[in-house]
């Protein structure tokens, strides 16, 4: 899995530095145009997950290199792992980064010459465990898609798991969505997890637990993946 | 002479279409095996098929002597693929890598990696590390993937109709770059073309294939060395085949508007038997051509 993963990693490591620095720009814009940097940790937080989705998808139709990369010694188990292992690694890496970042943004901003009101208010965002619980949560949902998106990507290449993948998400959204209130009692549990998470304290266990399930998530999307490529004819 | 390749009975259907029907073929170390065939014959299905790329309906491979199968498990072509160079008929790298980064991302795949042997190829091949695959010329792209195919020091080559487009003056130094490889005695080639003046060149043993089936698999100095193509007229014809010169239904007799072709199995022995018959050396293509397209006489 090893060989797989600096294999594919090798491949965008030129685009994770373009990537850093359209992290930079839109960090910039963010936090001067919301006045926070919660919106910045967020944004660069879920970006990631599609960014390299996207650019591995597109990698894998351009000149046959999929064909090419299966015919070198790794097995099709290790190219999905290497794959999966890729997008969480430098997904988890830009998120603790945009969260170092929005720290060091909150407690320069009072020194910075950018105005009193957006220097407050960027201040005062100085948070560990908030900017944590949000990056954890906007990685989280982009993750949880990915997870839904990579597996058909595998087996059925970009075009076409672009084309059916939104349809199933929404179609699972909308059930989920009309079948939740149906379930005898959903809307009090969901209230009484409003309170639990309007609780401070609660925070890092929120964040573990957000964790936790997305990565349960991922782990079984990456079995679907293995299984369904190891099928596939390249 | 052990064989790095032998694939038996290989078949393989999508829907109602069979695209390899029971393929048999070997690659015997310290040879070039020429595979050559019409576009969509399947010559890319069967390398496919080999190199574990897609899985045969039924049949056997064997890499190095060792099985291939469901059962041996994604370990055995692994194994089996670190010896292993592969050239496929375009270059498949990301076109905004460098030729460097290329090499970077072939490396991580292969234990046996020489970053020396690398650097001097392409040295060698005069590609500069730092210039983007998207700008190289198809001939550059070609010899970067030999650089790649190379470097890890493979007992095999398998190369996928990688002459195919390049210019002449290209497709010799690929052509020199393979009769240096294959002067080790333990190294083997596979060389899928339907350029048969290529084949002619370096092939030690041609399979022909059509239709995803084999059609012949010889030494190639039989065909080139030994066996002729008469030019007669069509009244000729009965008499060549009851000349004698072959056993019944070996010949195989090709007509045109205005003369007729007669592969015959040995050239001299026909032009002792027919001396006012123009006999010529029989050419791959010719051999193809008459094999797929001649009469059975």
């Amino acid at each position: 899995m090893k060989a797989a993963f600096l294999s594919e990693f090798a491949s965008v490591r030129s685009t994770l530095a373009q990537m850093a620095l359209i992290y930079l720009a839109c960090g910039i814009f963010i936090c001067i145009g919301m006045k926070s940097v919660l919106g910045m940790v967020g944004a660069i937080s879920a970006m990631t997950p599609f960014f390299l989705t996207f650019t591995f998808a597109g990698y894998d139709t351009l000149n046959g290199w999929e064909r090419y990369r299966a015919a070198l010694p790794l097995s099709r188990r290790d190219i999905v792992l290497g794959r999966y292992a890729n997008v969480l690694a430098c997904s988890v890496v830009a998120a603790a980064a945009s969260v170092v970042a929005g720290l060091a943004i909150a407690a320069f901003a009072p020194s910075l010459p950018i105005g009193e009101e957006l220097a407050s208010n960027l201040a005062k965002e100085a948070d560990l465990a908030l900017l944590a619980l949000v990056a954890v949560s906007a990685l989280a949902v982009m993750l949880i898609v990915t997870s839904f998106l990579l597996p058909a990507v595998f087996r059925f290449g970009m075009n076409k798991a672009m084309r059916f993948v939104p349809i199933g998400m929404f179609v699972v959204i909308m059930l989920g969505g009309l079948a939740l209130p149906n379930i005898a009692g959903m809307p009090d549990v969901l209230v009484q997890l409003d309170a639990w998470l309007s609780d401070p304290s609660n925070m890092p266990l929120a964040t573990a637990a957000i964790a936790g399930i997305t990565l349960a998530v991922f782990a079984a999307s990456c079995l679907v993946a293995v299984r369904l490529y190891r099928s596939k004819d390249l | 002479m052990n064989d790095l390749i032998k694939a038996r009975g290989l078949t393989k259907s999508y829907g109602g279409t069979t695209v390899l029907d029971s393929v048999d073929i070997t690659v015997p170390a310290g040879t070039i095996v020429g595979f050559v065939g019409a576009n969509g014959a399947g010559k890319t299905c069967t390398i496919r098929a080999l190199l574990s790329l897609m899985p045969p309906d039924s049949g056997s491979v064997e890499l190095f002597g060792e099985p291939l199968s469901a059962s041996a498990g994604d370990e055995a072509a692994v194994r089996a693929k670190r010896r292993i160079g592969v050239v496929l008929d375009t270059c498949p790298f990301i076109g905004d890598l460098s030729v460097k980064t290329a090499g970077d991302v072939v490396k991580a795949a292969y234990p046996t990696w020489r970053a020396d042997l690398f650097e001097g190829l392409l040295r060698r091949f005069e590609l500069d590390p730092k210039r983007k695959v998207k700008d190289l010329s198809r001939g550059m792209g070609m010899k970067l993937q030999l650089a790649c195919a190379l470097a890890h020091e493979p007992e095999l080559l398998v190369l996928d109709e990688a002459t195919a487009g390049l210019d002449p003056l290209a497709r010799d130094e690929v052509l020199d770059i393979l009769r240096d490889f294959v002067s080790d005695e333990a190294h083997g080639v596979l060389l899928s073309s339907h350029i048969t003046t290529d084949l002619e060149k370096i092939a030690d043993i041609v399979v022909g294939i059509d239709h995803g089936r084999i059609l012949f698999d010889l030494e190639k100095d039989a065909i080139t060395d030994g066996m002729g193509v008469a030019r007669c007229r069509a009244a000729d014809v009965e008499r060549i085949v009851s000349g004698g010169i072959a056993e019944e239904g070996t010949l195989r007799v090709l007509r045109h508007e205005r003369s007729t072709d007669v592969l015959v199995p040995d050239r001299f022995a026909f032009a002792r038997r027919f001396p006012e018959i123009a006999c010529d050396a029989c050419s791959i293509e010719d051999y193809l051509q008459l094999v797929l397209k001649g009469e059975p006489r």
